[in-house]
């Protein structure tokens, strides 16, 4: 794993994600944003569509698509995937992060936070970093729905 | 005898009985455990189990969090989950508040934070003095509880940490 971390905001959330995991990164065009029935999950690159994944519960939607700013491209084994980003904040170096932390024990056989390879913490923050092999198994737009129904 | 000597008699007698239930007798098996509110109701962990009791500043929550959490918190660098005890115990789960305690308890080498919204107290009971649960008790409730006990003319339900644990391993393997 790289040293560097790119640390950005989708919506109110924070999360970080290993620089050398980084395809490209490029302006968010609403233009290019197909839709699956009224769900915005593809993107348009050049002559490929890609799949996007929407770090938020919130229902992202036409009316609030205006909200990316940027777009960061990963590449998994085999395909070529986006995350949509409200704003990039900075690239933490290995000297700036305070320390590491590994997950939970309750969560490092758990299936439901495999989406996080560890956690950058500096103080009372906790900045999630993406586990992108992972990240592609979760779609927390409809997690939050079918969570409500979930009962313990 | 006189009414009024009649009454004195009996105040005398309930005070001495009360003096007694309040005592702890040296030889008596005692636990100690900490107790705090929830909802308006008390609550309470077996001390052994609890590491540290910090004051609740600030939770950071991420997607996909199970909605029996309440968040991630660092404790000492460390990023350990809080448990939300309301949603757990079906009790209405508001937001933490100013003044709410986040109490860890530890179990066979795990962390838990628990989201309380006042913590009490922390003494010995008798373990005599621990009545098993009604039978009446809220199902969500009885799978943690180990039985109730009296403090200060209050019912306190006493949790069950090795209980707790064991149910949010089973739902976070999930």
């Amino acid at each position: 794993m790289s040293n560097s971390f790119l640390v950005f905001k989708v919506y109110s959330g924070v999360y970080a994600i290993s620089t050398g995991d980084i395809y490209r990164i490029e302006r968010f065009d609403r233009e290019n944003v197909e839709f699956n029935g009224e769900v915005p999950s593809f993107y348009r690159v050049g002559d490929y569509v890609i799949t996007l994944d929407w770090l938020t519960e919130a229902a992202v939607s036409k009316e609030n698509l205006f909200d990316p700013d940027r777009l960061i491209l990963y590449r998994t084994a085999s395909k070529i995937r986006g995350i949509p980003v409200t704003e990039l904040q900075k690239v933490e170096t290995l000297d700036e992060v305070s320390s590491y932390s590994l997950l939970p024990r309750f969560f490092r056989r758990a299936k439901v936070l495999s989406w996080i390879n560890l956690f950058l913490t500096s103080g009372e923050r906790i900045v999630p970093v993406l586990n992108l092999e992972k990240l592609p198994e979760h779609d927390f737009r409809t997690a939050d729905a079918a969570r409500k129904k979930e009962s313990v | 005898m006189s009414k009024q000597t009649n009454l004195d008699d009996l105040i005398t007698r309930l005070e001495e009985k009360e003096k007694e239930a309040s005592i702890i007798y040296a030889d008596e098996e005692t636990e100690q455990v900490v107790i705090f509110e929830l909802d308006g109701a008390l609550f309470a962990f077996p001390g052994r189990h609890v590491i540290e009791i910090v004051p609740f500043e600030s939770l950071t929550t991420i997607p996909g969090l199970p909605p029996y959490f309440s968040g991630l918190i660092t404790l000492r660098g460390t990023v350990e989950a809080v448990i939300n005890l309301k949603f757990l115990l079906g009790l209405p789960a508001e937001s933490a508040v100013y003044g709410s305690r986040i109490l860890f308890l530890k179990y066979d080498e795990q962390i838990l934070g628990g989201l309380a919204d006042v913590v009490f107290d922390v003494v010995s009971i008798p373990k005599s003095g621990i009545h098993p649960p009604l039978e009446t008790l809220d199902e969500k409730k009885a799978e943690y509880i180990i039985g109730e006990f009296d403090y200060r003319d209050k019912q306190v339900v006493l949790i069950s940490g090795a209980k707790l644990f064991a149910k949010i391993t089973e739902l976070s393997k999930v």
